[in-house]
């Protein structure tokens, strides 16, 4: 008797907790009719911790209530947004002007004093792990207030590229951020965004719209679903569970076009490429290995057949979009029969063995290595394969600390589309460049301190050239970003980042 | 024919099992064998008996080239796991209180311990591999080994015929090889063929979630995952990769079920 | 009272043990993984920084110091802050209880319930002739077959059916119960395949025990039999088994919050051992050796209050 009083407390406790909850969801999707349910891939593991985040995944989720002083439009063009006008004083000194009318949603104006807060504090005074400083901003050594909608940059060396490092560093409320602290801000950010961060929970993130901002947006409010799985968004937005899903696995848009959900498919400024880490006494040395393995490679079938066609054969170290971009450039031909007879003028007509370190996220990364490990054995260079997590891989990609022949890459190219981002990694510059090549380094190096554009285009291209007669890295492809939603309109993607605040519901389907 | 059914099925795993370890060269070749242009066929087309993989590869015949490490990974996380277990159950049962009472309180303490938990941390800390899988997996399951091999021989040593022995001066150790473990090994054989069958099902798991041996490696377990990937579009890749494990998995139980029975065990309840 | 006293100081003293083991253990398998400041560090190889990192987590010190450092502040309950966001790495896990608990307990729930009937009809009904014996034995060849597919294959199955094809349940989100039904369904797999088993062998066993033949020349029915006397004792003759339940359902459930989204601990501890950041990893395990342990203690509580026979040494 009194285990079936226990069994029947314990259901109903694990009844009323479901239904107190399963209410209060009910309960908020009365009042807010037009939230939108977002299936996001991840959410970041830093929070809103400004210092702790560039690129994915923050910038799927952090526009929405963060606003930078620059943005990037979808052309790659950098373009005014809490600043007003920029201009550069001398060469490493950039002067920035504000707009005068936005506020922090707790009500603290936008001012000179919350950039400065940003650059001084967050940039260069707090955290570990400040891979913002690092990737984003390695240049700015600080920041001075000129009168209260002005404000000085300065940077180590010229930087061509500040205003659009700085379409990803967002200035801060002061007088909060000091008050809570980093950490309770992580959790509970404040910014001047279309929306404002109502809870943040293991997994879900809550937003109500912010009237107040200088962006209002057009819906009541946004509801981010963290869903890891490609199979599990696909069916979360088939079923209508969720309005909008982010990154969807390519195999699935035909299916999803069929049901009457809406594909947005464009250029993800992602470059796949394994480096060659080239060492004394490794039959890497040898051009022609080199030349051989990216002989070796059917990348079209890749991308044709692993990638439903949704992305393209790499061609260079860049991206289309891209600054500096060269369309006329063409990828290495895949010619097995070339590739075997490269290695035998090598000196390596039985093959060769060589070890990989590899990071392998979705399950179309394990696809596609797997698709060029057989293609690479198949013309005698047998590889052996490490995988390892992301941490210990970037980890190791930062200090150069490499042990093995190749490594995979899969450089991100966002938010700056900064051709020249993954030589930064190669450039003989570093204590423990994979491969040093005196001569490209050269190149980079001076363009990337180069204002003149045609100049720029031109360093570049020599680069590329060098490049294909001695490649240091194996070109891959480039990725595509797909997005599937309904019963919405007005979707607006610049370069990775939605324009939350132009997102509407479809008004024809209410009943939805 | 029950009886039948069960030989005919043990056989054609051991035949299985043994190609999978011998892999002819000409097997391993015909299993990497890959064409895009051929992925995600269905079973039963082209003479493919399970269809093919992503990458256009024949499922079944990468199925018996995984055998081995799937397998294989699981044996060896028997082989640690029992070998802790029967030393330290030996130990604790023929040595001094002290070390007794310490083992029984770890063994107490440990044996209903989730092993994944911190299988899943020795994996990520040592990087992933065969070996490491099958070490992280056998470091924590020994606590079930232990206890009954302390429990079997403490009963044995008590015995009057081995407390002679022990009087006459044999030592303990002489006394564990030639009266305990003739004694407790078709016990332990029963509790080796479950654990496997535990352990089998703990290495696909964990490399279903990516911890396992790693890419091109055909272990059923990746196999799944990759399965698990294609569901909308191949759902059958799931028969393959699943069968395999089920199958073992039931041919080890029935195993076991059997020769505790011929020792009138009911290993349901004793393990 | 003393009794009672001395047998609450005891078991304090085991978790303190057990955890004492965990947390030792996890700071040398820490330690294994390389050195953490290059893990922090961000792209900075600059050894300055790299120094300055090592001296904030007191990582220039012995280690011998370390560990005593360790230990200390995990007695104060000081975990640590996570690598990756720098929050509370003991908070970071404790938010994840209440979906991990919803979950277990909802899959607890629902093994039982279907545990506990299959086991007592299929014991009951082992040697019946007819269509229910027929029943009873291709039942039991079922389960002996369940016994063998991993509950990860079972996810994969009710994804492919309820979710994809049906489109039922969903697959993935903590979204009230309709979410809660496959991932409990899938922990059930990973567990009930074993009760049942024994369940059947107990209840067919009890069917022929002294007390039952007794009954039934007394005149009670069949199911009153089973219901009164034989499954009472078979739930207790199954309660060897609790200890190995336990460490399944937290296993099933690693896997399950992985394979569904659950935003629970499984979940947490798989994404932050990929991300290595070890605070956050090391708290997941202290709350659920704590929760293992503590759910062991209340079954053996529970079964000494039902059945006051058993007494453990």
């Amino acid at each position: 008797m009194r285990s079936v009083v226990m069994a029947s407390l314990v259901a109903l406790l694990l009844l009323a907790g479901c239904d107190s909850k399963l209410a209060d969801r009910q309960a908020s999707a009365q009042n807010h009719d037009d939230v939108i349910r977002i299936a996001s891939r991840r959410l970041p593991p830093g929070f809103a911790n400004p210092a702790a985040h560039t690129g994915q995944p923050a910038v799927d989720i952090w526009p929405a209530f963060f606003d930078a002083l620059t943005y990037i439009d979808a052309n790659g063009n950098v373009i005014p947004w809490l600043a007003t006008r920029w201009t550069q004083t001398t060469t490493t000194r950039w002067r920035f002007e504000l707009r005068r009318d936005v506020r922090f949603s707790n009500g603290e104006p936008f001012d000179a004093n919350a950039v400065e807060l940003a650059v001084n504090e967050i940039l260069l005074g707090y955290g570990a792990r400040d891979l913002v400083r690092t990737s984003l901003l390695p240049t700015i050594i600080s920041a001075e207030v000129i009168d209260s909608y002005t404000i000085d940059i300065e940077t180590a060396k010229p930087d061509p590229l500040l205003p659009k490092r700085l379409s990803q560093f967002y200035p801060l409320p002061p007088r909060y951020f000091r008050e809570v602290g980093p950490k309770t801000f992580a959790r509970k950010p404040i910014g001047t965004g279309p929306f404002i961060v109502e809870r943040w929970e293991a997994g879900r993130v809550l937003m109500r719209a912010n009237p107040q901002s200088w962006r209002p947006p057009a819906v009541a409010g946004l509801d981010f679903i963290e869903i890891p799985e490609p199979i599990a968004r696909r069916q979360a937005i088939e079923s209508g569970q969720v309005q909008l899903a982010m990154y969807l696995a390519p195999e699935d848009i035909a299916d999803l076009k069929e049901k009457q959900i809406t594909i947005r498919q464009a250029a993800e400024p992602r470059l796949r490429m394994m480096v060659f880490v080239v060492r004394e006494g490794s039959p890497l040395q040898s051009r022609q290995v080199r030349l051989a393995m990216n002989h070796a490679i059917d990348k079209d079938a890749i991308v044709k057949y692993l990638l439903s066609g949704a992305g393209v054969v790499a061609t260079q170290m860049g991206v289309r979009g891209s600054e500096g971009f060269d369309p006329s450039l063409k990828a290495i031909a895949y010619d097995p029969e070339r590739a075997r007879a490269l290695l035998r003028e090598a000196g390596y007509p039985n093959g060769i063995d060589l070890e990989m370190d590899l990071l392998v996220v979705t399950n179309t990364d394990r696809a596609v290595f797997e698709a060029i490990l057989a293609d690479l054995r198949d013309v005698g260079v047998r590889i052996t394969v490490h995988t390892m997590e992301f941490e210990r891989w970037r980890a190791k990609l930062l200090a150069g600390d490499w042990q093995h022949d190749l490594f995979s890459f899969t450089v991100a190219l966002d938010p700056l589309l900064d051709i020249t981002k993954a030589w930064q990694y190669l450039t003989c510059e570093r204590d423990n460049a994979p491969f040093c090549q005196p001569e490209v380094s050269e190149l980079i190096e001076t363009r990337a301190r180069t204002f003149d554009q045609s100049e720029r285009d031109r360093l570049l291209r020599l680069a590329h050239e060098k490049m294909t007669i001695d490649p240091p890295v194996i070109l891959v492809h480039e990725m595509e970003q797909i997005t599937a939603y309904r019963d919405l309109e007005n979707l607006q993607v610049d370069n990775l980042m939605i324009r939350w605040d132009q997102l509407r519901k479809r008004s024809s389907s209410s009943h939805d | 024919m029950k009886k039948l059914l069960f030989r005919a099925s043990l056989l054609v795993m051991l035949v299985l099992m043994v190609t999978s370890i011998v892999s002819p060269d000409l097997l391993e070749q015909w299993a990497s064998e890959r064409d895009l242009s051929r992925r995600l066929l269905p079973p039963l087309t082209d003479g493919y008996l399970l269809g093919t993989d992503g990458l256009g590869r024949d499922v079944a015949l990468r199925l018996i080239i995984g055998a081995k490490h799937t397998v294989g990974i699981a044996a060896l996380a028997t082989l640690i796991s029992a070998a802790i277990g029967i030393g330290l159950g030996l130990l604790s049962a023929l040595t001094s209180s002290w070390i007794r009472q310490t083992l029984d309180r770890i063994v107490d303490l440990t044996i209903a311990f989730p092993s994944l938990v911190l299988a899943v941390t020795l994996v990520a800390v040592l990087g992933r591999s065969s070996v490491t899988l099958a070490f992280a997996l056998g470091l924590f399951s020994w606590p079930v080994f232990a206890r009954v091999t302390a429990a079997q021989t403490r009963g044995i040593v008590a015995l009057p015929y081995v407390q002679t022995a022990s009087y006459f001066g044999v030592s303990r150790w002489r006394i564990a090889f030639s009266h305990v473990i003739p004694v407790i090994a078709p016990t332990i054989g029963v509790l080796v063929a479950l654990q496997f069958a535990t352990l089998l099902i703990s290495t696909a798991g964990l490399s279903f979630l990516g911890l396992g041996p790693g890419l091109g490696v055909p272990e059923w377990g990746s196999m799944l995952a990759e399965a698990r990937a294609e569901l909308n579009r191949a759902p059958w890749l799931l028969i393959g990769p699943g069968v395999a494990i089920a199958w073992t998995v039931l041919m080890m139980n029935s195993l076991a079920e059997k020769m505790a029975s011929r020792l009138r065990l009911s290993h349901q309840r004793d393990f | 009272m003393t009794e009672m006293l001395r047998h609450a100081l005891r078991m304090l003293l085991n978790l303190s043990l057990l955890l004492l083991a965990t947390l030792t253990l996890l700071f040398f398998l820490v330690r294994l993984a390389g050195d953490p400041a290059l893990i922090l560090s961000g792209e900075s190889s600059d050894p300055a920084v790299l120094a300055e990192i090592r001296r904030s987590l007191g990582l220039d010190q012995p280690l011998y110091r370390q560990y005593l450092i360790f230990l200390w502040q995990a007695v104060q309950l000081d975990l640590g802050t996570s690598w990756v966001s720098g929050q509370d790495a003991l908070a970071l896990a404790l938010e994840r209880l209440w979906p991990t608990l919803t979950l277990a307990l909802a899959a607890i729930v629902l093994h039982l319930g279907l545990s506990i009937p299959l086991g007592a009809f299929l014991g009951a009904t082992r040697s019946s002739i007819g269509v229910i014996g027929k029943v009873s034995r291709s039942l039991d060849g079922l389960i002996l077959l369940a016994q063998g597919i991993p509950g990860y294959v079972v996810a994969l199955m009710l994804i492919q059916w309820f979710a994809v094809q049906w489109q039922i349940f969903p697959s993935t989100g903590s979204d009230g119960v309709a979410s809660l039904v496959l991932p409990a369904l899938t922990i059930t797999a990973f567990l009930a395949p074993k009760l049942i088993r024994v369940l059947a062998v107990n209840v067919g066993d009890a069917l022929q025990d002294d007390y039952a033949v007794m009954a039934r020349a007394q005149g009670a029915s069949e199911p009153t039999v089973v219901l009164r006397h034989a499954l009472p004792n078979a739930l207790l003759g199954a309660t060897a088994l609790i200890g190995t339940q336990i460490a399944n359902l937290v296993n099933g459930i690693i896997i399950t919050e992985t394979i569904f989204g659950w935003p629970g601990m499984g979940r947490l501890l798989l994404d932050s051992v990929l991300l290595l950041d070890f605070p956050v990893v090391q708290s997941v395990v202290l709350v659920t050796t704590t929760l293992v342990f503590a759910a062991n203690q209340a079954a053996d509580w529970a079964i000494r209050r039902i059945d006051p026979r058993i007494r453990y040494s």
